[in-house]
Order: C-alpha cells, then structure tokens, then sequence
C-alpha cells in the first residue's frame, strides 16, 4: 500500500492527466447512463412519441392508434385520401405554423380516444394489530 | 436537421435512406439509428418494403465504411510515412499488432452497439493497414445486425421510435464513456506497476 503511494507521489503531469481523464470518463458515462434511465422510464407507462414535423397523417394515427380519417379532419383534409406529405411540409404549404397543425391534431386525438377507466377503489385499511 | 432528413423519407424513400445512412457511416452527423427506428415504423405500416429497406440500408452502411476504411488507407500512407522515419519506439509496430488482435471485435461491435465509433474505426483499420477482406468480413455482419436490430425495433416500437432512439444513443455514448475508463484505468495501473515513464 505504501509502495503504491510513493508511485502516485512520483506521477508526473502525463499521470495527473490520466486520472483526470479516467473520471472525465467516469463522470460522462454515469451522465449518459442517468440519461439512459429517463427514456427508459418514457416507455413504461407507453407514452407515445410526441407529434413532429417529419411525422405523416399515416404515422401519427398509427402511433395514437386513431383512424386516418381522424387525423386528415383535423387538419382539413379529405378522408381518405392518404397523403404521405410530412406534416411540417403540409403546414408550410398553407402558410400555417406547426404547433397551429400539431394542436388541432391533439385535440383531434383527445377528442377520439375513450377517457381512461377511473381508478379502482383504494382497498380497506388493515386491521390494526395486536 | 435530424427532421428534416426524416421528413424527406416519406416522400423519397429508399434513395434518400441510402444517401443519410452513407453519408452517416462515414461520419457526417445525421441520426442513422432514428432513421432505420422511423423506416422501420413505416415498414410496419405497410408505406415501405421490408426486405428493399433492409438491403438498400445495409448496403449503404457497408458502401460508407469502405469510403472511411480507403480514406485510412491510402490517405494516410503520406502521415504514417513520416511518423514512421521518426518512431524510434516501434509505437507504430505496436499500434498495428493491436489492430490485428482486437481489430475483428472493435470493427464488429463499433457497428451495432457502440456506433458512435464506427467512423473512427473504419480510418484507423485504414491506417493500420488491417487486411481489407477482414475488414469487409466484420463490417458486413456488424452491419446486418445492426439494420436488422433497430428496423426490428421500429416496427415494434412504431410509436415511439423517438424514445427508442435517445435510449439507444445513451446507451452507445454511456459505453463509449466506460470503455474510454477502461483505457485511461489500464494506463495507470500500468504506471503504478512499473513507475511513471
């Protein structure tokens, strides 16, 4: 143990360098594994992904499992008539911004989704013990 | 930039895939791994091919590898030529045994699991003159695995490929962190082996 201790006296700047580097490395891994937690929590309860631009009508009745004709309503579109445009593209061509499109499909989505069961009852409290 | 690559895929499909996923294997900066999550996504709604998906990805990954191996290997001649009149220490020699012992693995998983390298191996296996039909060997079934895994993970998770792709992004970073550890650890305790160089 005191051997090891001299060898650490006697680094040099290139060592020092070393150890700061292995916690840099250290530090930036545990940050990325935190990182890693986070999305993972996203998937359990599912949440979908949120509406983007590059999204298509397809892809978001898909994804929020509502028909097309839903989707294509809310942004005014004919029903049915399966347009593969991105929905970014679709709002720039009509002078409209993005989040303009993305709130009407969300209300949209609401709108056809069957509220969520209300919550079971809380079970009794137990008996106390003696 | 990432959706706007993304918004183009819809509409042009597999040339645009081919050009990203180039373009990305030789170390551009465009989300490879979500675009394989999103084509995958559009695979299970039926808007893109399976199998065309698949090959047309897993060709171009493998067509940008070989440009970053070639660049490694002949563009680096000239720079390892005159390092090599002034290494004294055969740190050269010992730079190339090192890729021809790990160089398989590095080359296998810096395709599917730890991507963020994929690049920088594909240059350094050029530089360290590591045999080519080897490196087509690893890099092609890295590859595979890599467009099979992640379109297989898009169709699965179509609905939030956006989650699976940070995830696996954190995951190929956090690896990267504790391999880079593994590197500066081993330096040190090479040192307080043997005392400070």
């Amino acid at each position: 143990m005191s051997s090891i201790l001299a060898r650490v006296q006697r680094f040099r700047w290139q060592q020092w360098l070393l150890v700061v580097a292995l916690i840099a490395a250290l530090a930036f891994a545990a940050l990325q594994v935190a990182s890693m937690v986070g999305h993972a929590r996203a998937l359990y309860p599912l949440r979908n992904d949120p509406i983007a631009p590059w999204m298509t009508v397809a892809h978001v009745a898909h994804a929020f499992h509502v028909p097309d004709a839903v989707i294509e309503e809310a942004i005014g579109m004919p029903a049915g008539s399966s347009d593969r445009r991105p929905l970014g593209y679709i709002a720039r061509q009509r002078g409209e911004t993005f989040e303009v499109i993305r709130a009407r499909i969300e209300a949209a989505i609401a709108g056809a989704t069957p509220p969520a069961p209300p919550a079971p009852p809380a079970p009794p409290p137990a008996p106390a013990r003696r | 930039m990432n959706d706007l690559v993304l918004s183009w895929i819809p509409d042009y499909g597999l040339p645009v895939l081919f050009a990203a996923l180039s373009l990305a294997a030789i170390g551009l900066p465009l989300p490879g791994t979500l675009l394989l999550l999103a084509v995958g996504s559009l695979v299970s709604q039926g808007e893109l091919p399976l199998w065309p998906v698949v090959a047309t990805a897993t060709s171009a990954a493998v067509l940008g590898d070989q440009v970053g191996y070639v660049a490694g290997r002949w563009g680096g001649e000239r720079l390892l030529g005159g390092i090599e009149r002034h290494d004294r220490g055969g740190r050269l020699a010992q730079a190339r045994a090192l890729a021809e012992r790990w160089g398989a693995l590095g080359i296998f998983l810096s395709r599917w699991l730890i991507g963020p390298l994929g690049p920088w191996v594909n240059l350094s296996s050029g530089l360290a003159s590591y045999s080519w039909a080897r490196f087509l060997l690893w890099d092609v079934a890295g590859e595979v695995l890599w467009v099979a895994l992640y379109v297989t993970a898009g169709k699965v998770f179509s609905d939030q490929v956006t989650v699976i792709a940070d995830l696996s992004s954190s995951l190929a970073w956090a690896l990267v962190g504790v391999l880079l550890a593994a590197f500066f650890a081993w330096r040190l305790a090479r040192a307080l082996r043997h005392g400070p160089a």
